[in-house]
């Protein structure tokens, strides 16, 4: 990349670099975005621009995107601000070596404190060879002299005294002192900021973001707040008047031997995969080949396969990107060995060489493997590989990269959190005193889903005065703080590796959690720099497929295994399930959208499963692609091309497109896009609600269109149905892996629903449904449920046989309040006849608050008969002494046993479910819901008749794309109904939809197909008549 | 009926209710942000006691939020006592808002209950308070009932046993860990738990269950602390003759001041503020407020203060009658002055500062200012002046003017500028505006040294002096 | 001879015009060139200190607050602007130790001087006042003199020097920090006059001139 130097300055005015400044990476200091700065200094007419956030060079990579984006006439130079007691300097980095040095004194500064600290030590400072160094002294004499001595003895040459002038208290006072300690100690002396922020308007926000750091409103901060706004980006003439001639030549003749660029960052794979006689390729090709010849039959793989390997090849060799494909290859074949499911995804996913690799599942002839969204030679950064283990194995996969590669050289990739609405107000309205109670009053009732009424409007609703005064502030800096970054966590699987240590490449730090390690940059720096990132990520649903193999293979002696399943291909049955929308528990078609969409569409093969999963997103809900693409399933429209081309892209979804990869087609065949520029489009797309990246690539695509010979009205239906899809549009290829796992999910419910069940239950938390509404799924499947019996039942849920066929007898596991080593004590000493008096479990040592939560669970009713009982024994202290053990039991129990109502009721606090009764039924039978229909009757009722319907809230749904209409769930004891609540209804009637646990709706019944809605008229809250009924809804999730 | 438990539910809301009228109101625990107590409209919207604040207002729009104040409540109570004192002899305070009363020996007064029961009514009516009031053979007895709404007051023993036995046991004194463990057996009401055999009671449940039920039957008898009230000095006086001229007021105060001070000495309290109001024929009568700030007993400390008062008061007609009334008190702990110091009789600083302000009036005595912030006209809060004893030296800056302005006034003549401009910006955050001025030193040409600062549109003004 | 000096002396018998008044002991001005020349404040009676405002005339007395902050309390009457802790309290002054007194008539003024005084709390009094009637004067002289405290009296006329006066001094300003004339004394001459160079203490206040300014500044 070209040298960009600045153009010389006009003569007569001053040239100037600022070398001292902090963006808002310097954590609640900096009061602008590296983006804001640079594009400042620009337009001052800066030279160059040093980023030195305090011991962190995090924000370094996102002014350097910006500078090459825009193409910028300015440098940007790295450094950093470190701090010690008595001692403030800035170091930058010249060259590779220094930066390197850099790293390393981050590094270990970082790694000797906790998360969000540092600690610099002395030795540091010694062991820098290569960075050039700013002091800027404290102002008291023998604290100066020492440093003073020390920093000239190990920075000699390399050393400049930085004045800073920022109109402040006796500032001449101690500049003629910091003048004096130039001369003494032979010093050049350096103009610098100090800056803090770009423009002099982010001072109320510097304010604020002190009062937080500070945790003291910032009426009472005094002088702790800066005096005034001189700390900013200020013009050429302003700093001529403040600094001495000389000390602003310095600082460009001081740039100017700054050298370093982020692109000199090369990247250098972990080499120890390959074996040392052949070359990476060579060893890539050797594998592919054997794989091809696993997955495709020894004759090997059809002609165009294999021409199609040798093209992916071919393009891996030129862009040299053989180790990433072997590092992942060698990460899933430790987790083959270890028997860890796992699955492969992402760009990834569409190459052949990936299937021969066994990293991905998904069968190329059954997709069509578009190679440009892959590797594309305009885009520079490699391929994003995202590989998904179970969710409860993964750590062990983590810590096999960690032993592999050792702690320097693999760390997790960093994500930065930022401000967002509700944490911005809370932090800035303390900051500005307000009073808590108010702001949580706020915060609470500020709904970001309406989204017609915006939220400086709903605050000013909730009784916050935002014209003027301190409501009007808050809006302000709540407005420009959001986006600011508050701290560094870790990305949820990215790892980062490198043959060399890590911190010559980027900064190491601690992470929050114990002995786990995160570097400086995030994903998207990672991506700017072309750097490698493997993506390890846990899916729950791998598990609960794991345990239910294991449970088959126990009960029924069959080993299964995912491809093999899919190796069976279509079963019809399997299918006829899917569309009667019996998917409770089934990946990703069990959510209450899919199981509407699922009878309309009814899906019959595997391709249908990979459209079902992606066309239920908001992507093609706005593009509004779904009708034309079931009119046209059902053949009530006529499939049409408007030209050759495209029906070769959308032959495949019948003329509509759905998946992202076929707008990025369409961009190609129908525009005339190239590869790299159709993969740019869809990042634009990606994020174009940020950046509005998308309106430039508008007039080239529509005009590509035109000039094509494509009508006006289609072009401008693509570009709508591309804006459509914004980031919500979902990758065929994401889709495909996910339609496999779905695919073995329905195969599995369908044959082995007992294990199915016992391996959801035991995966739980996982997935759309509580245990309560799997067991009673469960149950509508005609299985029994057996309760959890001190006895009979293991800790985790198993599958018994009982009165001849399969049953789930519930484990001890579900029992709130039962720690695991008291379970285990508890199985390991239980006779082999079991218990048969609660005094027994006294003498185990259990404390008081286990044997409770045993009791209340009515795990002990095969030995008391009820809860009460079983109480009662365990309250009786007496039994405890040895002597009373033979006293005869006293004959008539004193206790009534529990109603019918309280039985239900504990159940619920107790287990979150009820395996003998049900609320609704409860209250059928009492007669309290005169008039509901049951959801299982809800068949019988005519089309657009009006009907009563009651049962429990389970779930309350409001998605964005709805326009404000909320989706309940409510379940009597026969099933499930689905209501619709529109807005008016709901604003309406505030207290019963928000609050009610029992809910009795009035509406009108609206069928399409087999699929029926109420659309809710009058809510009335019936959870008067079940007090003490926990709330389980899942609400607006 | 042997006690008489008056509940009041709602001492504070009602309490409010006279200030706002006609509003929905609810009591909210600030840390919680939980309701404890909702007023009668809000509740009419749906609010209810244990809602969250979000979920309430939502409900009702303008619900009106105050948090608890305990001491008020304390205070409410106190002056229900002693107006009932008048009427009742035995009563005793149950905080945080009930009231028990003995009957059986006011019975002596009043044969006829329902006579002494309408006495009671009559006090309670002027009282803003909803209430509550249950008899019972024992305190307990009479309490569980009142809390439980059985409000009856004249039941036969028997009666008075069934209704107990329907009480839930929530609304009784027994501790909430027991309470719960009995709900957990299905006992939720006081009749099922008496019929439990006391041994298997005892092998089960600790000690204060069994106290707990001992003392409701009245197998064990508790008595109350009762109620004592008040002290209170007040003194009248008539003159045998009119007096005109103020001075000679202080002739017939002399024995009233005597008096007080033998008061004060026998309560070992000392008095910090004394009301004297002067009675006249046809004017009004006029009070006169004399403070003592750190608290006087003696009487010639008083009568030195009021003859300060005295001496700048005109009457506007001769005075005949007058009354002297000491109202705030405060413990005496007398602070141990050393007797070593050489001057004449110490006076302490507050006495001082108390016989300035005889004379000067308060707004004489001034704080000098400190802000310890970059803006010079920024107040002193509060807080700052807390911090004057425990003040750092370093933290302060010297270069500051002693004496400053205090309104800046516009520059007239010309000064000569000693230094480099010191700029100070200070954000309004009310306003949100910000105002920027740049400071110099500057000496004028009689050689005076002033503090001045221009603002951003070239004016210049005049903050403070070097003196 | 010599020895009969010597005698002389040591009995007290012998006045020397020009010796140093041994007037009670003195209380150190933390100005040694004061000191050298006045021996420092007189420790109790009444002064007057002729002034006009902002030249320095209470950074004069600073130092004597200081030291007289331990015996007791500074009373501050009538001051003619906003007095400001801060910089008191950067020369190590206690602000709590102050007791300021503003807004009130000349009379109630002397009466609160006097209240002051007797309260044998405060070691010193300091009473912005255009003039003192001779009662008055000798009220405070007496009142001073009794609890062993000093009361000056800082004002911009020409005092009344046949007043019972301890000490009378007339400030005026220089460019190198203050000038001291002296307008009466008891048991020494009047007249004597001598300079403080402040430009140690208050570099910002009193600037060096550089070479070129010092010669501008003889020059107007």
């Amino acid at each position: 990349m070209s040298e960009t130097s600045a153009a010389a300055p006009p003569s007569g005015a001053v040239a100037y670099a600022e070398l001292f400044c902090r963006s808002n990476f310097s954590f609640l200091q900096g009061a602008s975005s590296p983006e804001e700065l640079v594009s400042t200094a620009v337009s001052l007419g800066y030279q160059a621009l040093a980023l030195t956030d305090e011991c962190s060079v995090a924000g370094v990579v996102r002014a350097h995107r910006q500078i090459k984006q825009q193409q910028l006439p300015l440098k940007l130079i790295i450094g950093s601000y470190f701090q010690l007691p008595g001692l403030s300097l800035v170091l930058l980095c010249p060259d590779r070596q220094a930066y390197a040095e850099l790293c390393r004194i981050i590094t270990n500064a970082r790694r000797r404190a906790e998360k969000g600290h540092y600690q610099l030590e002395e030795w540091d400072l010694r062991s820098s060879k290569h960075c050039l160094a700013l002091w800027l002294p404290q102002g008291e004499a023998e604290v100066d002299q020492y440093w003073g001595q020390l920093l000239s003895r190990h920075f000699s040459g390399r050393l400049h005294l930085a004045l800073v002038r920022q109109l402040r208290y006796r500032e001449a006072r101690y500049l003629a002192y910091c003048q004096t300690l130039a001369h003494d100690f032979a010093l050049p002396q350096l103009a610098v900021g100090a800056v803090l922020m770009h423009q002099r308007e982010r001072l109320a926000l510097q304010q604020t973001l002190t009062a937080i750091r500070l945790k003291t409103p910032v009426q009472q901060l005094g002088r702790q707040l800066l005096s005034n706004a001189e700390a900013c980006l200020r013009p050429l003439s302003k700093l001529a008047k403040l600094y001495p001639a000389a000390a602003l030549a310095q600082s460009v003749t001081l740039a100017a031997a700054c050298q370093f660029s982020l692109d000199e960052l090369r990247y250098e794979y972990p080499s120890e995969l390959v074996p040392s006689d052949l070359s990476a390729s060579q060893y890539l090709q050797q594998l592919v080949q054997a794989g091809a010849r696993q997955r495709f039959g020894t004759a090997g793989p059809a002609a165009s396969i294999q021409a199609l390997i040798d093209k992916e090849l071919a393009l891996i060799a030129e862009l040299r990107y053989e180790y990433f494909f072997l590092t992942i290859y060698d990460l899933v074949q430790f987790a083959k060995a270890r028997g860890i499911l796992y699955q492969g995804r992402g760009s990834a996913a569409n190459s052949v060489v990936c299937y021969c690799l066994e990293i991905t599942a998904v069968d190329p002839r059954q997709i069509k493997v578009l190679f440009e969204r892959f590797l594309s030679r305009e885009r520079q950064e490699p391929p994003d590989i995202d590989v998904d283990f179970e969710h409860e194995r993964r750590e062990e996969v983590m810590q096999y990269l960690y032993q592999k590669y050792g702690r320097e050289r693999a760390a997790l990739a960093a994500t930065v959190i930022s401000y967002r609405l509700k944490s911005a107000i809370r932090d800035v309205g303390k900051a500005l005193g307000i009073n808590e109670m108010q702001l949580e009053h706020f915060i609470k009732n500020l709904n970001r889903r309406h989204g017609v009424v915006s939220w400086q409007q709903q605050l000013s609703q909730l009784g916050l005065n935002t014209e003027q005064g301190l409501g009007q502030q808050l809006v302000q800096l709540v407005e420009q703080i959001r986006g600011f970054p508050r701290h560094l966590s870790q990305h949820v699987g990215g790892f980062v590796i490198s043959a060399g240590p890590l911190y010559e490449l980027v900064p190491v730090e601690n992470a929050a959690m114990a002995e786990r390690t995160v570097i400086q940059w995030d994903k998207d720096d990672l991506e700017t720099l072309g750097l490698l990132k493997v993506d390890v990520l846990a899916l729950g649903m791998l598990t609960a497929i794991r345990r239910c193999f294991q449970l088959v293979q126990q009960h029924y002696g069959l080993t299964l295994s995912i491809a093999a399943i899919n190796g069976y291909g279509d079963d019809p049955q399997v299918y006829r399930q899917i569309q009667q929308a019996d998917t409770v528990g089934v990946f990703q078609i069990e959510s209450r959208a899919q199981m509407s969409m699922l009878p309309r569409l009814r899906p019959a093969c595997y391709y249908d499963l990979v459209i079902q999963i992606a066309i239920v997103r908001p992507g093609p809900i706005q593009g509004d692609m779904v009708h034309p693409y079931l009119l046209r399933r059902h053949g009530k429209e006529a499939v049409t091309y408007p030209s050759e081309a495209v029906a070769g892209v959308l032959s495949r979804t019948l003329g509509v497109p759905i998946f992202q990869e076929q707008v990025i087609q369409l961009a190609m065949v129908a525009a005339g896009f190239s590869g790299g520029e159709a993969d740019q489009l869809r990042r634009a797309m990606a994020s174009w609600k940020k950046t509005g990246e998308l309106l430039q690539f508008k007039e080239k695509l529509i005009n590509g269109m035109l000039s094509r010979g494509y009508q006006q009205d289609f072009a401008e239906r693509i570009y709508q149905q591309i804006c459509g899809f914004g980031e919500y549009g979902f990758p065929e290829s994401h889709s495909a892996s996910f339609a496999v796992l779905a695919y073995v999910s329905a195969w599995l419910k369908h044959y082995f629903p007992a294990a199915f069940y016992t391996a959801l239950l035991n995966s739980y938390p996982m997935g759309f449904y509580s245990p309560s509404q799997l067991i009673q799924d469960a149950r509508r499947h005609q299985l029994r449920v057996l309760p959890v019996c001190i006895n009979a039942s293991a800790a985790a849920h198993q599958l018994v046989l009982h009165q001849g066929d399969w049953a789930i007898r519930l484990g001890l596991q579900q029992v709130k309040g039962l720690s695991p080593q008291t379970l285990q004590q508890l199985l390991q000493q239980r006779p082999a006849a079991g218990f048969c008096h609660p005094a027994q479990l006294k003498q185990l040592g259990l404390n008081a608050r286990e044997l409770a939560a045993l009791a209340s669970s009515n795990a002990l009713q095969s030995l008391t008969g009820d809860r009460y009982n079983s109480r009662w024994h365990l309250l009786d202290q007496q039994t405890q002494l040895p002597l009373f053990a033979a006293v005869a039991e006293p004959a008539t129990p004193l206790l009534q046993p529990p109603s019918e109502r309280e039985a239900m009721l504990e159940d619920y606090q107790a287990l979150g479910f009820s395996l003998d009764y049900h609320p609704l039924h409860y209250l059928r039978q009492r007669g309290k819901l005169a008039g509901c229909t049951l959801a299982s009757d809800l068949a019988t009722v005519r089309q657009q008749a009006v009907v009563k319907v009651a049962g429990l809230v389970t779930c309350r749904q409001c998605p964005g794309t709805a326009a404000g209409v909320t989706f309940l769930t409510l379940e009597d004891e026969s099933g499930n109904i689905n209501v619709v609540v529109w807005q008016g209804t709901a604003l309406a009637q505030q207290q019963p939809y928000l609050t009610a646990k029992i809910l009795q709706v009035n509406g009108i019944l609206e069928r399409e197909g087999e699929v029926e809605h109420v659309i809710a008229g009058r809510l009335t809250d019936l959870t008067p008549l079940l007090e003490a009924l926990p709330a389980g809804s899942r609400d607006f999730h | 009926m042997r006690w008489l438990y008056l509940y009041f539910p709602s001492l504070q809301l009602d309490q409010l209710a006279v200030q706002y009228p006609a509003q929905p109101m609810a009591l909210a625990c600030p840390k919680r942000h939980q309701l404890l107590g909702v007023n009668s409209l809000a509740a009419a919207a749906g609010v209810k006691v244990g809602q969250s604040v979000a979920t309430a207002v939502l409900l009702c729009r303008e619900l009106q939020l105050f948090s608890p104040e305990p001491a008020r409540v304390k205070q409410l109570l106190q002056q229900l006592a002693e107006r009932l004192y008048q009427v009742t002899a035995d009563l005793a305070l149950q905080p945080p808002d009930a009231l028990l009363i003995r009957v059986s020996s006011m019975l002596k007064l009043y044969p006829d209950p329902a006579r002494y029961w309408q006495q009671l009514q009559l006090q309670l009516a002027d009282c803003p308070y909803q209430y509550l009031a249950a008899a019972g053979q024992t305190p307990l007895a009479a309490k569980l009932l009142a809390r439980s709404g059985q409000a009856e007051l004249y039941l036969t023993p028997a009666a008075e046993q069934a209704k107990l036995a329907l009480c839930p046991l929530t609304a009784s004194d027994l501790p909430a860990a027991s309470i719960e463990q009995l709900a957990r057996l299905g006992i939720r009401q006081l009749g099922p738990l008496l019929a439990l055999p006391a041994a298997e009671l005892a092998r089960r449940f600790s000690q204060d269950v069994l106290q707990y039920l001992a003392a409701l039957t009245g197998r064990v008898l508790q008595l109350p602390q009762f109620y004592r009230p008040r002290l209170q000095f007040n003194r009248e006086l008539q003159l045998h003759y009119e007096i005109t001229e103020s001075p000679q007021l202080l002739k017939p105060l002399q024995p009233l001041l005597q008096q007080l001070q033998q008061f004060l000495r026998r309560a070992n309290l000392l008095c910090q503020r004394l009301q004297l109001t002067l009675q006249f024929r046809q004017h009004s009568p006029l009070p006169l407020q004399i403070r003592a700030r750190a608290g006087e007993a003696c009487a010639a400390n008083w009568q030195q203060l009021l003859s300060l008062h005295l001496a700048q008061l005109q009457l506007p007609e001769p005075v005949y009658a007058l009354q002297l009334a000491a109202t705030d008190y405060v413990p005496d702990q007398r602070a141990s002055c050393n007797l070593l110091a050489q001057r004449s009789q110490p006076l302490s600083k507050a006495q001082l500062l108390s016989v300035l302000v005889a004379r000067l009036g308060e707004q004489a005595v001034v704080t000098p200012l400190l802000s310890l912030s970059h803006w010079p006209e920024a107040e002193s809060s509060a807080s700052t002046l807390a911090a004057l004893p425990a003040l750092n030296a370093a933290l302060c800056y010297q270069l500051r003017p002693i004496l400053q302005l205090p309104k800046a006034l516009p520059l007239t003549e010309a000064v000569t500028l000693l230094s480099g401009a010191e700029r100070l910006e200070q954000l309004c955050w009310q306003s949100g505006t910000l105002l920027q001025r740049d400071y110099y030193l500057a000496r004028t040409e009689q050689g005076q040294l002033w503090w001045v600062y221009r603002t951003p549109q070239q004016q210049w003004y005049l903050q403070g002096w070097f003196s | 001879m010599h020895s009969l000096l010597e005698q002389l002396t040591q009995r007290q018998w012998l006045w020397q015009g020009s010796a140093l008044p041994a007037a009670g002991q003195q209380l150190s001005s933390g100005y040694a060139e004061f000191d050298r020349q006045l021996g420092g404040w007189p420790a109790s009676g009444l002064l007057v200190l002729q002034s006009q405002p902002a030249i320095g005339e209470l950074r004069l007395l600073l130092p004597l607050f200081k030291q007289l902050q331990q015996q007791g309390l500074l009373g501050l009457i009538n001051p003619p602007q906003l007095l400001q802790a801060e910089p008191l309290a950067a020369q190590g002054i206690n602000p709590s130790q102050l007791l300021l007194l503003s807004g009130v008539s000349e009379t109630d003024a002397l009466w609160a001087a006097e209240q002051l005084l007797q309260s044998g709390l405060c070691s010193l009094v300091l009473l912005w006042q255009r003039a003192l009637v001779r009662k008055a004067a000798r009220r405070l002289q007496l009142a001073a003199q009794a609890q062993q405290a000093l009361v000056l009296q800082l004002t911009t006329q020409q005092p009344e020097l046949t007043l019972p006066l301890a000490l009378a001094l007339q400030l005026l300003p220089q460019p190198q920090g203050l000038q001291l004339k002296v307008l009466k004394r008891r048991a020494g001459w009047a007249g004597q006059q001598f300079y403080l160079n402040w430009q140690d203490e208050w570099p910002e206040l009193y600037p060096v001139l550089t070479r070129t300014q010092a010669a501008l500044a003889e020059t107007a």
